[in-house]
Formats: structure tokens, sequence, C-alpha cells
């Protein structure tokens, strides 16, 4: 029984025509869509000047689309594109952290939405993220639980939790299908409290030692549900880097620790040794100004 | 119940609530909380509830102080961001002092517990590490301070140096290994071969946390006579409501118990009969010396103008005969 509803579900989702990052999906991605084989890295953020340049991020598709922009203190700023095109310039809200990236198109049987968060440099908001992250934006949406932290980043297999909300309650038993530039694709459900963990896949070619040798890649996360003849599509797009243990060694460093660790015995015993504990001394008493480096 | 009891009771909370605030805060609880602690809690644990300034420090002279000149800005645009940090930094100085040191910080308390142990384990311990070992040590932390927090950082931030020396302190850190390995996280526990540089500082950071832990559990607060962080709450220790007050009394010098008391060996505690603030700047505020004073009144721990704790023989007998019997305890039975 179980099979066949997942079955059922992909169906679905390959009706919608959204198979595999294809041009007709309601999707945010950092680059225009005919660059997608190639995604390059988000700009980072970067810190003062550097990290408050232009950002702009692509809508794939956006024929009725609703574009808001969402800053930490939770003000909606509707976008559009200037030139009509699927470019859309992120204004500097003059805040830190978070902004999100909400696209909607509603129509009478489907509705469609892709959401992003992006990190914008400013002046501290005085707002928790979470505020942000926790805040009703859709009707059917995918929370990250939690969203990574400044200078952290989604890494290959390391376990990622998000909740599927419906009309802001958890939604069970619901299929989320994840997918990535690099070619993955897997397919989870939703426990009773709406949650979904994903290891994300460690599926980088070719990969070099340093993060910065190697450019960030998009996964995305997508779910189907239907309610009162409605159909709800919806996508969580981030980018996602690789592991730094491809370049890290956790036995190198048990065993520099090591090393260190019985450098500190031979220290301590010949300290010991050279000054062997004496007998109740009376202190040698100098008298002193009380100045201390 | 005495003061040490009291500062390991609030070292314990301190050490939850740095190393696993999220659960009792939620994700982002460090930024409601300062970013600037004066205490290793580390911003690589991603389950602390607040974190240390030096990481803010180090990156703000490589990501902005560094971009900003070299682009031909203002002093005072590039440095905003440090003198935010720094503002923050001493008001939460003037709360606790250097108390920050003693009874907050989650390496502090570690190498405490490592050196009771060492105590348990029946290790040898070594009281003092001599008068002359610990003033040949002491410019440690201000050279610490100066290079890894501020001239490193900054040249990685003109491209003098390659961008390993950006947070260079940190690479080294103990507290980065500890409070992560606490949370059952070993990414920081590793060589990194990326480039030489940062395979050369991990190397040193993972050796050094090593060394720590073996010469910890026979040497009071190994660590601590080299940290950054004691130099840079020395800089604002005359702002802090947390005082040390000493009013020496001939007796003083035949005694020297205060010095012995001190884990940071501390010998002008002892020797000076001048000065009545006795905050020196190794000086951590665990009040040991206080409670191991004998003469009434010679030595005072105060919050602004009240009292914490005033030397008193009473309290001395007690506590030197709570501390002997607790030094009789081994795990491998009692001694003599």
């Amino acid at each position: 029984m179980q099979i066949k509803l997942k079955n059922i579900f992909l169906v679905i989702l390959g009706v919608l025509g959204i198979s595999h990052f294809c041009a007709a999906e309601l999707l945010w991605s950092p680059k225009p869509i005919e660059k997608q084989k190639s995604v390059q890295q988000e700009q980072h953020a970067g810190h003062g000047q550097q990290g408050r340049r232009e950002k702009a991020f692509y809508l794939q598709d956006q024929k009725n689309v609703t574009v808001n922009y969402i800053d930490p203190s939770l003000k909606v700023l509707p976008l559009s594109s200037a030139d009509k095109s699927s470019k859309f310039i992120l204004p500097d809200s003059g805040m830190d952290n978070y902004h999100a990236l909400v696209a909607e198109r509603k129509g009478e049987a489907l509705h469609e939405s892709s959401l992003r968060y992006v990190y914008m440099r400013g002046k501290p908001s005085g707002y928790s993220p979470d505020d942000l992250i926790s805040n009703h934006k859709l009707p059917l949406e995918i929370v990250p639980q939690p969203m990574i932290r400044e200078h952290w980043n989604f890494y290959t297999n390391n376990k990622h939790s998000f909740q599927v909300l419906f009309n802001e309650k958890p939604l069970a038993d619901t299929w989320v299908i994840l997918q990535t530039t690099n070619g993955s694709k897997f397919d989870a459900k939703t426990d009773v409290e709406g949650k979904v963990s994903f290891i994300l896949p460690d599926d980088f070619k070719d990969v070099k030692p340093g993060r910065r040798a190697n450019k960030p890649q998009e996964f995305l996360l997508r779910t189907v549900h239907i309610a009162d003849n409605i159909t709800y599509k919806t996508n969580f797009s981030s980018k996602y880097s690789v592991n730094p243990s491809h370049w890290q060694s956790n036995s190198g460093g048990v065993l520099a620790l090591s090393i260190g660790f019985i450098s500190g015995l031979v220290i301590m015993r010949r300290h010991n040794k050279n000054n062997p504990q004496k007998k109740k001394k009376k202190p040698v008493i100098k008298q002193s100004n009380g100045s201390q480096s | 119940m005495n003061l040490t009891i009291i500062r390991r009771l609030v070292q314990i909370i301190a050490f939850i609530v740095m190393v696993y605030g999220i659960g009792l805060g939620g994700y982002y609880l460090a930024d409601k909380f300062s970013s600037s602690l004066p205490a290793l809690a580390c911003a690589y644990d991603m389950e602390t509830a607040d974190h240390c300034a030096l990481v803010s420090f180090q990156h703000q002279m490589d990501h902005r102080t560094a971009p900003v000149l070299a682009s031909g800005g203002s002093f005072f645009e590039a440095l905003l961001p440090t003198l935010i940090t720094f503002g923050t930094f001493a008001f939460l100085l003037i709360f606790l002092s250097k108390a920050f040191c003693g009874w907050i910080c989650p390496l502090g308390t570690f190498q405490e517990w490592l050196n009771l142990l060492g105590q348990k384990l029946g290790l040898q311990q070594t009281e003092t590490l001599g008068q002359n070992f610990t003033s040949k040590t002491r410019p440690a932390k201000w050279i610490m301070m100066i290079f890894l927090l501020f001239v490193f950082p900054l040249l990685a931030g003109f491209g003098v140096v390659g961008h390993e020396l950006g947070d260079p302190f940190c690479r080294i850190c103990p507290s980065r290994i500890l409070t992560t390995l606490a949370t059952g996280d070993t990414k920081e526990l590793v060589v990194d071969t990326s480039t030489m540089g940062y395979m050369i500082l991990s190397i040193i950071g993972t050796f050094l946390f090593g060394l720590m832990m073996s010469v910890g559990m026979m040497v009071r607060q190994p660590f601590c006579r080299i940290c950054p962080m004691l130099a840079l709450n020395t800089m604002f220790k005359k702002i802090g409501l947390v005082r040390l007050v000493k009013e020496a009394k001939p007796r003083c010098v035949k005694c020297g118990l205060c010095a012995k008391a001190c884990p940071m060996d501390i010998h002008e505690i002892h020797t000076d009969m001048e000065n009545k603030d006795v905050i020196y700047p190794d000086c951590t505020l665990c009040g040991r010396c206080v409670e191991f004073c004998p003469d009434k009144d010679v030595l005072k721990m105060k919050y602004a103008f009240f009292p914490i704790l005033s030397a008193d023989p009473a309290y001395f007998k007690k506590r030197k005969k709570a501390q002997t019997q607790w030094e009789k305890i081994t795990l491998f039975g009692n001694k003599k």
C-alpha cells in the first residue's frame, strides 16, 4: 500500500512536469536558466563593503508570479524584475542576516511556490533569524529545521532536517523529493510532526582540497499536497558544499593530540624530576610594588 | 558550603549554557545574547548559546578593517565594527570583570576538571611553576593577543600573508576542539591538509590541546596563563564591579598562603604590601586567595561596595580542613 501511495505521488510530480530542475518549474536559482548546467557559486556574502554588493536571483517560469522579499523584521517588499527578464535584484534592506525570497503563483486548481533564504549584509537587525524562518509565508512550506548559521553551509554527508507545513500545521506522511544539480535524487516521507531528514549526497566529482577550490552546487526539495481540489506545489532551494572531511583527517588529529598528550607527560616528568616536591618551606618574600606584566 | 563550591556550581551551569545552550533557548540564542562574550565559548560549537569576542576581532581585522583601509576608507569607518565589539565586551566586563575567566569560561572550567582528575588519579601535582618561569611566560598572552588577534588577521586582509592567518587564534584555540567534542562533533579534531598553512595550524592546535590535557592534570590552568582573553580582560579590569582588595598587615610578609592558593601563580598577591587593588593581569577572580587568607579582612572580594567574601580566620580553618579532606580522597583509595 505504501509503495502504491509513493508511486501515485511520483506520478503526480511527473504529470506536473517537474521531474528534473526543468524550466517549467517555479524555482529560484543563482544563475539564469541557460547557465544552469554550470551552476556557479552564489556570491559569497563577504563582509564590509564587499558583502553589500548587489545580489540577484533568477526565477524560472515567472509568468503570473507574485514575488515578495521579506527582511528580518518581517517587513514584506513586493519585487518585480525591472527588465521583465527572469532576474530579480534584491534591494538593500540595511539589515544583516537572512532575508526570504518568496515566489507564488495562484491558479484555480494549482498553487505553486518557491522559497529561498538569502544572507544579506548590513547592520545588526535586532531580530532573530528564527522569527523569519518560522514565520508563515506560504500555504505549503518547507521549513529548514534549523536554518544553517552564518558561515556554515549545507554540507554533503551531513544530515539536515526540514519540516513540511500546510496552513501552518505539520503535514505528516508526505513525500519530499531531494534533487541536486550534481544529479542525485532521493525521497523520504515526513513523520507525524511533518519532519523529514536527508543526508546530503556526497556527489561532487573531482573534489579538490580546500573549501574555495570546490564551487557549491544547488539542491532542491519539493513536495506536493492536494486539498480542497487545489494542488499545492512548493520547493525550497539552497546551495550545498563539499564536506571538508575530504581534506581533513580525524585520525591525523587524534595522532597530533596523542603526541601533544605524551609530550606533556614527558615535560611534567622531567619538571618533577628536576624540581622534587620540597618539604614545607617558608616562602621567600620580596617587597614588590605590585607591578605585573 | 564555601566560595569554591559555589563557583564550581556556577561553572557547571555556565558550561551547559555556553556549550549546549541551544537546547535551552533555541538555535539562534547566540544572536540574542552578545557574540562578544569575554570567555572562550566557541563559535564553531554549533550548540553554543553564545560565542567569544576573539573570533569577531579576527574577522573584523581580516574582512573589514583591512579591505576598507586598502580601498582608501577612513580609519573610523575601518575600525567602527571593532570599536562596537570592544564596547559590548567592555559593557559585559562591567558586571563580572575578570570573573568571566574564573567563573564562566568553559575552557577554564575544563582545565579545573582536568586538574581535579589528576589529583584523584594520584598524579604528582606541581603547586607552582616558580616565580622565574611564571614571570617569563606572562608576556605570552600579550604577544598572542597582539599578533594572533590583530596583526596576522590584518595582514591576511591586506593579502600580505595567506588566508590561513585570517583567524589564527581560533585555529589553535583548545576551546574549539573541547566544545565541539563536548557536543559529540569531531570535525574540529582534525589535521587539515588543504594547504600547508592550514596543515601547520591544525597540527599546532590539536597538539596544543593534547599538551594542555596532560599538563593540566598536574599544573593548574596551563592554557589560561597564555590566553589572549586574559590580556583583553585586563585592559578593562578597572571598570569592572567585582573588586579584589588587600589591606596588608605585617603578618602578610611571613604568610604567603594566598599566593600558594592562587592557581595562576600570582606571587604579587602575597608580596605586594602597598596596592589595595590586587586584581593583577593574570587574576581570574576565582577568590581562592581570599578563602585561604587566615587574617581577618586582609583580602576582600567585593561587588561594587558590597562585600562578597572577606578573609576570616574561622572561614579559613573550615576551608583548610575541607581542602585537606578533599585532597585525601583519590580514585585508588584515601591518602593518609
